[in-house]
């Protein structure tokens, strides 16, 4: 199971990830948070991982996607907060950088 | 007398399921005394592959997911089998990026992830028939895994 918060503020929304991101939990995720974006179209988009205690490819798939939509918003999507676990599957997508990168 | 043990399991293809096939798994062989990397690595690969069955073999239908899980020693054996559609070019589906979702939301890395997190994946697909994939992860006993990380 996953949650996930808001928080906007001057332009920029924080997308706080926690719990468990596998293919079950990403496609609620995935409709919340493309909601919360189409919403507020924020200039910034900061997903967080730091609540996130288990993430297959599914996470990969979800960033990538929402990269996607983001283009359609105009919106920067970055992401923050990636533990060393999470951080093995990131790495396996070419995303290197741990604490902020623009995808 | 090698140590052997083992589990047999079986579950219909509903996605709710992939979160307590990685947790059974992790639970099983957590006899083996493994680390939190290596508990993660496994949960990891096994969510991977009962979603391929779900996402792919199982595609617009419901099927039954079948997972063996074995102890032989140190190693760890995982197969997670499927009778679903099958895969027409194995190797063509091993490649990173490559994914049959239509909907942009499965990123394709699934087998590169079990590829780096098991020792050894093997996959045997019959086009029509199903699926099978077979990992295996060696986990040595942690006063031997200490060793090895010092050399």
């Amino acid at each position: 199971m996953a949650n996930v918060d808001f928080e906007f503020r001057q332009g920029r929304l924080n997308i706080y990830i926690s719990g468990e991101i596998d293919h079950h939990s990403a496609l609620t995720l995935k409709d919340t948070i493309d909601a919360q974006i189409l919403n507020c179209y924020p200039k910034i988009a900061v997903m967080n991982f730091a609540g996130v205690t288990f993430m297959d490819s599914s996470g990969i798939g979800l960033i990538f996607a929402r990269y996607k939509f983001c283009q359609n918003t105009g919106t920067s999507l970055y992401v923050e907060g990636v533990n060393r676990q999470t951080q093995k599957i990131l790495s396996l997508a070419g995303i290197k950088t741990i604490n902020e990168f623009t995808v | 007398m090698k140590y052997q043990n083992f589990i047999k399991l079986s579950f219909p293809s509903k996605s709710v399921n992939e979160a307590f096939a990685r947790t059974a798994i992790a639970a099983f062989c957590a006899q083996m005394d493994p680390t939190v990397e290596q508990i993660n690595d496994i949960k990891t690969s096994v969510s991977e592959a009962v979603t391929n069955c779900i996402v792919h073999g199982y595609r617009d239908t419901f099927g039954i997911i079948y997972i063996t899980a074995t102890i032989k020693e140190n190693v760890l054996t995982v197969k997670i089998a499927d009778k679903g559609i099958g895969i027409e070019d194995v190797n063509k589906a091993m490649q990173p990026l490559f994914t049959t979702d239509p909907n942009g939301e499965r990123a394709g890395i699934g087998f590169a992830v079990m590829q780096s997190f098991m020792d050894s994946v093997k996959v045997k697909s019959v086009f029509g028939k199903g699926t099978r994939v077979v990992m295996t992860k060696k986990i040595m006993p942690r006063d031997q895994n200490v060793i090895a990380a010092e050399n």
